[in-house]
C-alpha cells in the first residue's frame, strides 16, 4: 500500500502576494545609502590621493573633523564611527609609533638614542601627522565601502565606467558562488571524514581541506562558464542591461564633497603655514 | 561532426591565443574570489602582528605581507593571459574590500592595484610567453617591490633604512608565499586534471 497516499505530506507555501524580499541597505548611513556605488568608491579615492601629498597635523586633523561632521550630517553618531573603525585607530597608532622610532627626521634635536633607534622632535611632530592622516585617509574609506551591494557595483562599472561587461560579470558570478563554496566546504569536510582524514591535526586538516575546495572551485567555474557561455555570455553581440545604473545630482554632490575635504584642509594648512609637503623632509 | 572536433583541439594545442575566453575570465575570477576571502580574513589575524612588528621592528612586519600577494601570480600561471595577475589581484581586492574589511578602499582597493601592476610586469618583460618556476618566482618578487613601495610612498617619514627593509622583506615574503608556494600549488592542482581546459594543465601532463 502506497504510504504517501494515505498520508499525503504538506508542503506549506508562501502566498504569493506575501513573498516579499527584504530591502538591502546598502550603508549605515541612509544617505550614503542612496548613493551610486561607482561615486562612492570614486569618493573615497579623492578624499585619499590628495592627501597622501601632506604630512602635517593641521592639514591632517582638518580633513578628519569635516570628515567626522559630514558623517555626522549623514547619521553616523561619532560613536557609532568609532565602533565600526576601531582597528584604524589602533593602525593609526602602529603607523605614528613606526616613525617615532624610525623616523626620516634628522634635523631636530635628539631626545633620545638608543642603539638604531633615535627619537627626535621633528620625528614625534611627523608620527602625530602620519597617525592622523591613516584615520583622514582610513576612516571615510571604510564608512564609504560598508554596505555596497557587489551587483551594483557591477552594474555601474559596466554602465557607468563602461568596463568591459564580460570581465565585470564574469567576476560577480564567481562571487555570487562564494555562498556555495561554504556548502561545499562542509560537504568535504564530512566526505573526508568518513574516509578516515582530518582527524589529526587541525592546521594540516584546514590545509588539506583548502586545496580541495580549489580543485572543486576551479571545477565548478570550468563547468559555470560552459553554462554562460551556452546562454550567450561573451558572445560579440552588444549587451542589454536588465538594471540601470546612472549617476543623478546627490552622486555628484557626494563626489565634490569628498574632493572639498583635502582641498580645505590644504588651503587652511597653507594659510596658517604648518603645511608640509609629504616627500621632503622638513628644514 | 568528428573531424571537427579534431580540428579544434589541434587548433587549441598548437596555437595560444591572447584573447580571453569566458573559462579564462570565470577560473581567474574564482581564484580572485577565492584569494580575497583568503586577504579578508589575513586582514585581521594579521592586524595585532602588523601593528606591534610596525611600531617595534625597523620594518621586518614587511614578512607578512605576502599572504597578499599570491592572487595574481597563481591566476597568471594558470590562465596564462595578458592582465591575469592584474585582473586578479584587483578582483581579490575588491572582494576584500566588500566583505567589510578594517582598512576600507583606499587600504586595500589602490595597493591591489599597484601590486597587480607589478605582478603584471614580471610576465610582460617575458612578452606573457614563460610560464615557469621562473617567472613565477619573478612575479612574486614584483608583487613584493610593488606592494614595499607602496607603502614607503604613503608613509613617507619613514626612514631610508626602515624602507628598505620594508621592502626587502617584502620581497622575500612575495619570493616565498607568491612564487614557491603558488608554483606548488599550481603543480598539485594540474596534477588533479582538473586544469584540463587551459594549457597550463596540459603542459604539465606532457611532462
Amino acid at each position: 500500500m502506497d504510504q504517501h497516499s494515505v498520508h499525503p505530506q504538506l508542503v506549506t507555501v508562501t502566498a504569493m502576494s506575501d513573498r516579499t524580499q527584504q530591502l538591502h541597505i546598502a550603508s549605515i548611513s541612509p544617505v550614503l545609502a542612496q548613493i551610486n556605488p561607482v561615486a562612492r568608491v570614486l569618493s573615497a579615492f579623492l578624499i585619499g590621493v590628495p592627501l597622501l601629498f601632506s604630512l602635517d597635523v593641521v592639514s591632517a586633523s582638518c580633513a578628519f573633523i569635516m570628515e567626522v561632521l559630514i558623517l555626522w550630517g549623514c547619521g553616523i553618531h561619532p560613536g557609532k564611527l568609532l565602533a565600526r573603525t576601531w582597528l584604524i585607530w589602533i593602525a593609526a597608532l602602529g603607523a605614528g609609533l613606526s616613525v617615532v622610532f624610525y623616523g626620516r627626521d634628522t634635523a631636530t634635536p635628539i631626545l633620545i638614542q638608543w642603539g638604531i633607534i633615535h627619537i627626535t622632535q621633528g620625528s614625534l611632530i611627523e608620527a602625530c601627522a602620519t597617525a592622523i592622516r591613516v584615520l583622514a585617509i582610513a576612516v571615510p574609506s571604510v564608512i564609504l565601502a560598508l554596505g555596497i551591494d557587489p551587483t551594483d557595483l557591477a552594474d555601474g562599472l559596466v554602465q557607468i565606467l563602461k568596463l568591459s561587461p564580460r570581465f565585470v560579470y564574469g567576476g560577480l558570478a564567481s562571487l555570487r558562488m562564494m555562498s556555495v563554496l561554504r556548502e561545499d566546504w562542509n560537504a568535504i569536510g564530512r566526505s573526508r571524514r568518513s574516509r578516515g582524514l582530518g582527524d589529526g591535526n587541525a592546521l594540516v586538516r584546514v590545509f588539506g581541506q583548502s586545496f580541495s575546495l580549489l580543485v572543486m572551485s576551479i571545477r565548478r567555474a570550468t563547468k559555470l562558464a560552459t553554462a554562460m557561455e551556452a546562454r550567450g555570455f561573451g558572445a560579440p553581440t552588444p549587451r542589454s542591461a536588465a538594471r540601470v545604473s546612472t549617476l543623478y545630482g546627490r552622486d555628484i554632490v557626494c563626489c565634490a564633497l569628498a574632493l572639498a575635504v583635502p582641498c580645505i584642509a590644504t588651503a587652511i594648512a597653507v594659510a596658517t603655514g604648518y603645511w608640509q609637503f609629504a616627500f621632503t623632509t622638513q628644514s | 561532426m568528428s573531424s571537427e572536433q579534431i580540428s579544434t583541439k589541434q587548433s587549441s594545442t598548437s596555437s595560444i591565443s591572447r584573447r580571453w575566453r569566458v573559462v579564462d575570465i570565470v577560473v581567474a575570477s574564482i581564484i580572485a574570489v577565492a584569494s580575497g576571502v583568503i586577504f579578508w580574513g589575513w586582514d585581521f589575524v594579521s592586524a595585532a602582528p602588523l601593528d606591534i612588528f610596525g611600531a617595534l621592528t625597523p620594518g621586518f612586519e614587511g614578512i607578512l605581507n605576502g599572504m597578499w600577494l599570491f592572487a595574481g601570480p597563481l591566476a597568471a600561471i594558470i590562465v596564462r593571459k595578458p592582465g591575469a595577475a592584474l585582473y586578479a589581484e584587483v578582483i581579490a581586492a575588491v572582494i576584500e574590500t566588500l566583505l567589510g574589511n578594517p582598512w576600507g578602499i583606499m587600504g586595500s582597493l589602490i595597493v591591489g592595484i599597484v601590486q597587480g601592476l607589478f605582478t603584471e610586469l614580471a610576465f610582460a618583460v617575458v612578452l606573457w610567453k614563460v610560464y615557469n618556476l621562473g617567472t613565477t618566482l619573478l612575479a612574486g618578487a614584483c608583487a613584493g617591490l610593488g606592494c614595499g613601495l607602496f607603502y614607503w610612498f604613503t608613509n613617507p617619514a619613514w626612514s631610508v633604512m626602515r624602507a628598505l627593509v620594508y621592502t626587502g622583506t617584502s620581497i622575500v615574503s612575495g619570493v616565498i608565499l607568491a612564487g614557491i608556494v603558488v608554483w606548488i600549488i599550481y603543480k598539485a592542482l594540474a596534477a588533479t586534471g582538473v586544469l584540463e581546459r587551459f594549457a597550463a594543465g596540459r603542459a604539465a601532463a606532457l611532462v
